[in-house]
């Protein structure tokens, strides 16, 4: 407890928050929900075991949960609601329309494992997009509801795009 | 009822919150009072069964930061709560009876310190004697002062039987050419309830409570008695779920009894208790008897469920397990001892339909043996036994309307299957991506199951819901205390107010537990009830309305209907907007309604204990790696009865969400949920929908309906892949590993 703490800067969604007094253990969950009340990532389990809290690191899916606040400082941290800077992304937009968001506790992790299995392949098959989606844990279970949203969701990208 | 509403009921508008929760903008109780807010965890208990020493806090209470650390004896008001039985106390006092079970509650600045601080915390256990597993709670050590029996129900119905004597061989009663035997374990999969979070405000008339909640009024009125306040003290603000409320009520008690000792907003959020089981929370043995043609001469059963440590809902789970204990199926005699034991084990959280769909697992696993035994079709033999409106379940209730058993079993049986080639990518094989499995080794099964769930909380317990629906300058605003939990019950309401007021913007009034109750989000119960109560409140506004207009133009009220708005007599030459009518009024009705009436069952298990069934069959398709014992679930296809559909699209996704928990049950464990790596998803075959006999529009809720034969489906097609047993859930890979079909 008397070691110093060091203050950083963690840039989130195109915005830089300060974050003082915050000890080197804490998770970019944490500090990101309890210090700069950022609640638009989740807490789900805490433990790495339900992507609820996912984010991108540089473009990179990570779980907050199991990242170390520290260790983001420096990267672009974009979390569901930044995905589309403030507007709703095809992708969320998907997944309401098929019906995919019930309780919604899963979804803006959802929508970060999809946007970045999109970054990586346009157009996934459905085994593709449930390896893609593996991590999400869905305690409404609507997980066929979530595949067609992903699909949904490559379909209207691929149109914008012409493909 | 004429062309579609737009918006309204059967049509598919989209749920109002849906992109703000995609966008994480939707805040849960976790994401609440994060700033200035005392913050507490729980610390509890690491074993099933001790004497509770002193709790030392001594160290814990050093940590800079922390503002307190209380134990059972700071609690102001009665120890133990429970809706049904109040039995289970919000800190363990004497004893612990299960892991997991709150002991202190700790309190500080910050999450951070408050965690380090419980951990900080000593505990001095005296261990006892643990009943683990519902097979030893007859004859194991006491669990609790009440005993270990929550409940018993012997169920006797048609032709008396001999008592059975389950030590003695089974043999065929007079009049069936085959028994067949056989005992089943089957485990509570994953509790669906997010972690416990509450947040308590000090107020000037006591305490506001932002929890999750199933039923708002309860949930006051019981935390009033552990807090020892009156209940008009207490304000209980449901707070946006993530996923149906766990029971227990530790978090939110502790939360307001902190706020009121240190007059500050005061934050509870915990981890929580853990997996709930360790050994099976159902154990079965069943004797199904059948003639030569198949059709079921008696069944017997030995039904043992466990409650855990205290009593909660298990009563009346027991009563479920035994309405739907044979199945959808004509039975000559019936009988069924059942019992719900306690264990030292955390009770139940919320598992959707779990003890209909466990006893669902068993029956139709039975009947796939009774088809080999006698060697007809499984399909056949279902058919053949289908029930009917005149035959009577083991609780001697008959099931109003046509059961569906045969069309939704026939509507999976015939569709096409999927076409079987060899798989090119890691993801469709057994064990997913890992990329263990191998096509040599992988056998296909298809299996089918049907099934019926009971609906609305029953045996006399009527739970009526009330809702206030105001009309004014083209504005429908809805108040109705029913706790969405993401089964679409907000867009329901809205559909209904669309359907029949057809107003130009609705907005939707947060309520609290100041609100008339809207009764329990349980048991498929909403948009049956709650709906019921928007539609009544929304009818005798339309009711008003007309009664006006046939004023003024001097006819009969009679002569008109209301739909979509628009206020038609009956010859289509009068056809006015509701808005016209009100003018600059406004006009507002709150309306309360009954389910049907249902009764407690009598000493042998009869009576109308439900107000309704719901009817699902399902047809599954797994691929086996037979060397890795792994299951990969090729298709799941379902036929649902729904009633009347207000919205096709939220149907899909609870039928979605209903069969995903089957598959738990089969493949999940208590710790551990599917993800779409363990499933295709559901396809839909067809609707069912008949209209519910004594609801509002023929509506029904379909919540828990899927779980059963979903569970089953899967079960009877990795029979049929693999030729194991498949009578212990969850299936784990040693159980099937070098199974009959392997070479």
């Amino acid at each position: 407890m008397s070691e110093p703490l060091p203050s950083y800067q963690l840039d989130v969604d195109d915005r830089a928050h300060l974050v003082v007094g915050a000890a080197v253990t804490e998770s970019l969950q944490y500090v990101l929900r309890e210090r700069l009340a950022l609640t638009n990532v989740k807490d789900g389990c805490a433990v790495g075991e339900c992507g609820a809290c996912a984010v991108l690191l540089d473009g990179q899916q990570r779980l907050a949960c199991l990242t170390l606040a520290i260790s983001a400082s420096g990267r672009a941290v974009t979390t569901a609601a930044g995905l589309g800077h403030g507007r709703p992304t095809e992708i969320a937009e998907a997944l309401a329309r098929v019906g995919a968001v019930q309780c919604g506790a899963c979804i803006p992790g959802a929508l970060i494992a999809t946007h970045a299995l999109l970054a990586a392949d346009p157009d996934p098959s459905d085994g593709a997009i449930r390896a893609g989606l593996s991590g999400v844990v869905c305690r409404c279970g609507g997980y066929g509801r979530l595949v067609a949203g992903v699909r949904a969701a490559a379909r209207a990208r691929n149109g914008v795009l012409g493909g | 009822m004429g062309e579609l509403i737009p918006g309204g009921v059967g049509d598919n508008p989209l749920r109002p919150d849906g992109v703000a929760k995609a966008l994480g903008a939707a805040p849960y109780p976790a994401d609440l009072a994060l700033s200035g807010a005392v913050h507490a965890v729980l610390v509890r208990a690491d074993r099933p069964s001790a004497a509770l020493g002193a709790v030392d806090t001594a160290e814990a209470l050093m940590f800079p930061g922390v503002h307190a650390v209380l134990t059972a004896a700071d609690l102001p008001g009665v120890l133990g709560y429970g809706s049904a039985h109040a039995d289970r106390p919000v800190l363990a006092a004497g004893m612990v009876r299960h892991v997991g079970e709150p002991v202190a509650v700790v309190a500080a600045d910050d999450l951070a310190t408050a965690r380090r601080a419980a951990a900080a915390v000593r505990v001095n256990y005296r261990d006892a004697e643990a009943v683990l597993d519902v097979a030893a709670a007859e004859f194991g050590a006491p669990v609790h002062p009440e005993g270990n029996v929550i409940r018993t129900l012997r169920v006797r119905r048609g032709p008396k039987l001999p008592e059975v004597d389950w030590d003695a061989p089974a043999a065929p009663v007079p009049g069936a050419e085959v028994v067949v035997e056989q005992e089943f374990a089957i485990g509570r999969p994953a509790s669906a309830a997010g972690r416990p979070v509450a947040v308590a405000v000090p107020t000037e008339r006591g305490l506001d409570l932002i929890t999750v909640c199933a039923w708002t009024e309860s949930d006051r009125d019981q935390i009033a008695l552990c807090l020892d306040l009156t209940p008009n003290q207490i304000r209980v603000v449901p707070a946006i779920a993530p996923g149906p409320p766990d029971p227990e009520l530790s978090a939110a008690v502790l939360a307001g009894l902190l706020a009121l000792r240190l007059g500050r907003t005061v934050r509870v959020s915990d981890p929580g208790a853990g997996p709930a089981s360790t050994g099976p929370a159902l154990r079965a043995r069943y004797r199904h008897h059948a003639a030569a043609d198949g059709s079921l001469v008696a069944v017997q059963a030995r039904l043992w469920l466990d409650g855990g440590a205290y009593a909660g809902h298990t009563a009346d789970a027991l009563a479920r397990l035994c309405a739907a204990a044979t199945g959808p199926y004509r039975v000559g005699s019936v009988d069924l001892d059942a019992v719900a034991w306690r264990t030292n084990t955390a009770p139940p959280g919320p598992v959707r339909g779990f003890a209909a769909a466990a006893g669902c697992v068993a029956v139709e696993a039975q009947m796939d043996r009774v088809a080999a035994a006698l060697g007809i079709d499984p399909v056949q033999l279902r058919m053949s036994n289908a029930l009917d409106t005149t035959d009577p379940l083991p609780t001697g209730q008959l099931v109003t309307g046509a059961p569906p058993t045969a069309p939704l079993l026939a509507t999976v049986a015939e569709a096409p299957l999927p076409g079987r080639r060899r798989a090119t990518a890691a993801e469709d094989l057994p064990g997913g991506a890992v990329g263990t499995a191998s096509n040599t080794t992988v056998r296909r099964g298809v299996g089918h199951a049907v099934g019926l769930t009971p609906l609305l909380p029953g045996e006399g317990q009527d739970h009526p819901a009330t809702a206030t629906v105001r009309l004014a300058g083209g504005v429908a605003t809805i108040s109705c205390a029913a706790a969405e939990h993401g089964q679409g019950f907000l867009t329901v309401a809205m559909q209904i107010v669309r359907e029949i007021l057809g107003p130009a913007e609705i907005e939707l009034i947060p309520v609290d537990s100041d609100a008339p109750s809207a009764g329990p989000a349980a048991d498929s119960r909403l948009t049956w009830v709650a709906g019921g109560a928007v539609f009544a409140a929304c009818t005798g506004i339309a009711t008003a309305l007309c009664a006006d207009l046939a004023e003024a133009q001097g006819i009969s009220a009679d002569l008109l209907t209301v739909r979509g708005g628009r206020i038609r007599s009956y010859d289509g030459l009068l056809d006015v907007e509701l808005a016209t009518v009100l003018a600059e009024r406004s006009i507002e009705q709150s309306a309360t309604y009954h389910p049907p009436r249902t009764e407690a069952l009598d000493p042998t298990g009869q009576g109308v204990a439900f107000a309704g069934f719901g009817f699902a069959a399902h047809r599954a398709v797994v691929d086996v790696d037979v060397e890795l014992g792994l299951v990969r679930v090729v298709e799941l296809l379902a036929a649902v009865d729904v009633g009347r559909v207000v919205n096709l699209t939220q149907v899909i996704a609870v039928l979605d969400g209903g069969s995903t928990a089957g598959l738990g049950l089969v493949l999940g464990d208590a710790a551990t949920f599917p993800t779409t790596a363990d499933t295709p998803g559901t396809k839909l075959a067809d609707l069912f929908v008949a209209g519910q006999d004594g609801s509002w529009l023929g509506v029904k809720g379909v919540w828990d309906t899927p779980v059963g034969p979903a569970a089953a489906a899967i079960s009877a097609a990795i029979r049929a892949a693999t030729g194991a047993a498949v009578t212990e859930l969850p299936v784990r890979p040693w159980h099937l590993v070098g199974s009959g079909n392997a070479t």
